[in-house]
């Protein structure tokens, strides 16, 4: 759910329209609102310079974008639209539903040798619920049979890492459970079933290295034999995704001042963009972060593809860094003869230009920029093959206590294990690894659209009985970054947030020895699979 | 949010005129629950009142030992009060997790009290459901995990949402209140049954004599969250044994929950775990709950139980 709801402020010059919009694609916007409207799209800007996150439900201007803009026409004045709480709960899409019937083998050694299972889920009144299934593991001979359901309760929407948490913890409960009927530990028996390793398949050394770090030395085998109603249990659980990105298009002013301004038609969902436009930059200029001026968000600025899929920091990347490349050639160029040598002997670093290999010999950014009087460096560049790649792999491991006398899960501490090709900004991309796990757990015990069973009224929709997580509620969470510079850059959005859930569903079966398929964790339902377990069932 | 009239009422007497109106006045204290249930257009008062310069605001040791606690104190005064924690600790315990800090900075005493329910369907404009006028409680037949199991007669199956009433009742309490009639003392346990024509100005807190008290709230959420069910025990002692006891249950009855079961199974009983564990058995043999929260009965059970060891000292979870 967005913090920000949905929204907009339209405003119209004569036939011109300038749309403020709280989006994750300000170019797709911009097409929609010309498609939607009947004008050219070189009549429409749209502009997003910050947002209050988007989560895949933000790439449209939607009913709501639409009849801003319209109102505004009518009106002739600007118009602010912008949805409130509840209509943020009804209007905005959700994440599909899934459900599952699966039957599973698997050897007395371990190694699995086929999954069968039908599967349904609902988009609402529309089709995409479908999700990967089986997840991630090895089925030797596989078969499954998906329906998509469609039933008139809200429109599904791409939530971050569309179907992956859901095929996720449909495969990994099932793992956890197969590893206790061979009497295997789960890390090892996903071991044994994991895909080999890879640069974009690290799980092996992920799960090795994450279980030494967590202290799963400690797990105790499927029920805390500990007195007490407190019981404490440990999961585990690995994830995939792809990223990568390509299309991104930039340009870059360098003025005789000395400022440089970086314009990329890219927009910040909240992760960070801006920053990452500046770094690479400033970096490939040899100058600090603070003398780039990275202008984005804007259609006006060249084009740059939507925020989604955990695409955006590998398709602008190396767009800023091709870019930036080329100015500073163009750069070199001019400054050269004023050194008195050629411009490929010339490198920038520190603030400076200089000969390479003789620091003395050169001039100051400032100075050096000096020499371009009234012709700045003005240059376009775009996205490149090389400096991107796709393919990212996490492994994550969960500690929790559960009190089986209310049925109320705590979680203790999270370990993430997680890799993202060249860490651009250690900062950004950790917060990244935090909002993922924050909202996974969320997903995992909280978030849930409880619709009134007689009249399909949504009875929460708010954040008083829709439930999140507040500061009490969120663990110790500890991040384990691997940096893969070789790989290039790669995007860490989506993949932290989707195998947190079944880490935390896993620990809760091993703390109180029942089993519970399915989120989130209420305490009617831990209560529930208790008592079933009392009564010797599964 | 509908235009409407605002009166700044500066005394007892003036509050109660500015709230005798043709047409629907309603006081504003803290204004946690009154405005929110103005923008969801859940109520459309033509004049606001607002009381919270026309009461006390604070509390006072009175003669018989006990202390009178105004209506318009803050509940973060209250939970900062040294004395009120010394005698009467689970109130301060029930006060402790009330919603927020914002909430408890801006929340009064009196306005915890007269909270309007929480309900799903009564804060929907949508659902014009018994306690707003309507002939139902959609409750029966729709979604209510979090609704009653006990008094669960009807006709609504609400949850009283006041975490400072159960203490209080547990407590003894009763409470003053002003009308159009003058000024009259009513049993805490009476208050929430009564016709809301007056208005509570104190909260009159008994000298607590020789008791031992406990309060345990089970909450799904670690803050910012509703308990699923909560208990506060006030046990008479003479030595070792309970002599007698108030047992009272919130968030699992449209009022203050008061177990006459639990309290029969405490009295001239040893205080210890087999009496607590007797005593929770006893408080949900009453129970009835709905379609959807049969969980919060040994929910409930816990509370009593973790309650009660609370109050002998027993450490629980």
């Amino acid at each position: 759910m967005c913090l920000e709801t949905h929204g907009a402020v339209c405003e119209w010059d004569g036939d011109q329209l300038t749309a403020w919009v709280t989006t994750q694609g300000v170019h797709q916007c911009a097409q929609q609102f010309a498609q939607s409207l009947g004008i050219p799209q070189s009549n429409v800007r749209v502009i997003t310079q910050y947002m209050g996150g988007g989560f895949g439900s933000k790439f449209a201007p939607d009913v709501q974008g639409l009849i801003c803009a319209r109102l505004a026409k009518l009106a002739n004045a600007p118009v602010k639209l912008m949805l409130d709480r509840k209509e943020e709960h009804l209007d905005t899409g959700n994440r599909p539903s899934a459900f599952a019937q699966i039957r599973a083998g698997v050897t007395n050694d371990g190694k699995l040798t086929a999954f069968d299972g039908r599967s349904w889920g609902t988009g609402g009144a529309g089709a995409n619920a479908n999700f990967p299934l089986p997840y991630l593991y090895q089925f030797p001979n596989r078969r499954r049979v998906h329906t998509d359901v469609y039933i008139n309760a809200g429109q599904q929407r791409a939530m971050r890492a569309p179907g992956h948490p859901q095929g996720c913890f449909l495969t990994e409960i099932l793992m956890d459970e197969l590893a206790d009927r061979v009497k295997i530990d789960p890390v090892e028996f996903r071991i044994k079933n994991a895909p080999p390793k890879a640069p974009n398949q690290m799980w092996v050394e992920y799960f090795q290295q994450g279980a030494r770090q967590f202290g799963w030395e400690k797990r105790h085998p499927t029920g805390d034999p500990a007195p007490g109603p407190i019981k404490a249990g440990m999961g585990v659980s690995a994830h995939l995704w792809g990223g990568g990105g390509r299309g991104t298009q930039a340009h870059v002013d360098i003025t005789s001042d000395g400022a440089v301004v970086v314009r990329c038609g890219t927009q910040d969902l909240g992760t960070g963009t801006r920053t990452l436009v500046t770094i690479v930059a400033a970096e490939t200029l040899g100058l600090p972060t603070s003398a780039v001026k990275a202008e984005i968000g804007d259609t006006n600025y060249p084009f740059s593809p939507g925020s989604g899929g955990s695409t955006t920091a590998a398709s602008v990347s190396p767009a800023i860094r091709i870019t930036s490349i080329k100015a500073l050639d163009a750069l070199f160029a001019r400054v050269a003869p004023v050194l008195g040598t050629a411009p490929g002997n010339l490198v920038a670093e520190s603030g400076r230009i200089h000969v390479k290999g003789d620091p003395t010999k050169g001039l100051a950014w400032k100075d050096a920029c000096k020499h371009l009087g009234t012709e700045p460096i003005t240059v376009d560049g775009q996205w490149g093959e090389g400096l991107s790649s796709s393919g990212t792999s996490g492994v994550q491991f969960a500690e929790v206590t559960v009190d089986i006398e209310t049925g109320v899960v705590r979680i203790k501490r999270i370990l993430a294990m997680q890799d993202c090709g060249l860490i651009v900004d250690k900062l950004t991309a950790e917060s990244q690894v935090y909002g993922g796990i924050i909202a996974a757990i969320n997903f995992a015990l909280f978030e849930d659209r409880l619709l009134d069973r007689v009249t399909g009224q949504m009875v929460n929709p708010n954040m008083e009985w829709y439930l999140l997580a507040g500061m009490s509620d969120i663990p110790t969470i500890d991040i384990v970054l691997n940096n893969m510079p070789e790989r290039g850059v790669i995007g860490i959005g989506e993949p932290p947030t989707v195998s947190t859930a079944s880490a935390i569903a896993n620990a809760v079966r091993n703390a109180t020895g029942a089993t519970i398929r399915s989120l989130p964790l209420h305490p009617h339902k831990v209560l529930a699979a208790l008592e079933q377990q009392k009564a010797g069932g599964t | 949010m509908k235009a409407f009239a605002y009166v700044n009422a500066t005394s007892e007497r003036d509050a109660v005129a500015a709230l005798k109106f043709d047409g629907i006045a309603l006081p504003l204290a803290g204004g946690q629950d009154l405005l929110a249930r103005m923008k969801d257009y859940i109520d459309t008062p033509e004049r606001v009142v607002n009381v919270k310069n026309a009461l006390d605001r604070t509390a006072a040791p009175t003669s018989g030992g006990g202390w009178r606690i105004g209506a318009s104190m803050k509940i973060v005064d209250l939970l900062e009060h040294a004395d009120i924690g010394k005698m009467y600790p689970a109130i301060i315990a029930a006060a402790t997790d009330i919603g927020t800090p914002q909430i408890r900075h801006q929340g009064t005493v009196g306005g915890n009290l007269n909270q309007r329910p929480r309900c799903w369907y009564f804060r929907n404009e949508e659902f014009v459901c018994y306690k707003k006028g309507g002939s139902r409680c959609f409750a029966v037949n729709g979604e209510n995990q979090y609704h009653a199991i006990f008094g669960n007669d009807g006709p609504s199956h609400i949850v009283h949402p006041s975490s400072l009433a159960v203490p209080f009742v547990a407590y003894g309490a009763t409470f003053r209140v002003i009308g159009s009639k003058g000024e009259r003392e009513v049993a805490a346990a009476e208050y929430f049954t009564m016709p809301d024509d007056e208005l509570l100005t104190h909260v009159m807190l008994p000298a607590p004599g020789n008791v031992k008290t406990g309060h345990y709230e089970v909450r799904y959420k670690a803050s910012h969250d509703w308990p699923l069910a909560f208990t506060t025990v006030v046990l008479a002692m003479n030595g070792g044994i309970v002599q007698s006891g108030r047992v009272v249950l919130g968030a699992v009855a449209p009022v203050p929950w008061r177990s006459k079961p639990a309290e029969d199974a405490l009295a001239g009983k040893p205080l210890n775990e087999a009496t607590a564990a007797a005593a929770a058995e006893a408080a949900v043999s009453e129970a009835k709950p709905m379609s959807g929260n049969a969980y919060k009965v040994p929910i409930a059970r816990t509370a009593v139980k973790r309650a009660i060891l609370n109050a002998a000292g027993i450490k629980t979870v």
